[in-house]
């Protein structure tokens, strides 16, 4: 009887540690989750279009570079490389390259920049998935802009 | 709802090995928050260049790969 309460007790203080050490990461997930929103809000639209288009940047170099790889291994993909991803890429350059020209305007906010390359990014990851390549965005929260 | 030893040392272990990768994440992204600052104009006109060289290599490459093949 008094073994058998020992182990429950036992097995009960176990999981109150657990419980501690996981609310303890929630909680400081949540705190630097909060920091991360105020940060970005603190940017004027300028900073956080730089940082949007240097994700976009970021993005396709990981998805072109990967893809090339896949394509070399697997010839039997260079059409669909060379005459639909590569252009989808070009042309996605091309409209950062836009963007960047409003650089000295107001209108360059990071909504614009969104609204603009977000659909070519989907277009390209989705002709990468059509040929099978596994998508390597290295999407990852850019938070380079944080200090 | 006994536990017996070897059981609950595994389960620690694991939870342990778990919190630490959690814990190595976290700092990696402190870290990146720590050191990197936002990009200037400068340097995303650059990657800009970086990348429509990238693309024109690309595009030579494959005009090669489909030349030979």
């Amino acid at each position: 009887m008094i073994k058998g309460c020992w182990t429950v007790g036992k097995s009960f203080a176990v999981m109150l540690i657990l419980i501690f050490f996981f609310a303890s990461f929630l909680a400081s997930c949540a705190t630097t989750g909060s920091n991360i929103q105020e940060q970005w809000e603190a940017l004027t639209p300028d900073e956080q279009a730089r940082v949007v288009i240097s994700g976009f940047q970021k993005q396709v170099k990981n998805l072109l570079i990967s893809t090339e790889a896949y394509v070399t291994a697997n010839p039997k993909y260079l059409s669909n490389w060379k005459t639909k991803i590569l252009p989808s890429a070009d042309f996605t350059k091309k409209s950062l390259d836009a963007l960047v020209d409003l650089r000295t305007t107001p209108n360059l906010t990071p909504d614009l920049v969104y609204s603009k390359i977000q659909p070519l990014v989907n277009n390209l990851i989705l002709l990468i998935g059509q040929i099978g390549a596994p998508i390597k965005t290295g999407g990852k929260l850019d938070t380079k802009f944080l200090t | 709802m006994a536990i017996d030893p070897a059981s609950l040392t595994a389960y620690l272990i694991a939870f342990n090995l778990l919190l630490t990768m959690l814990k190595d994440v976290w700092n990696s992204i402190e870290q990146v928050q720590k050191n990197q600052e936002i990009p200037t104009w400068e340097e995303i006109i650059s990657g800009q260049v970086d990348l429509g060289k990238l693309i024109d290599d690309m595009i030579k490459r494959s005009n090669e790969a489909s030349e030979t093949s």
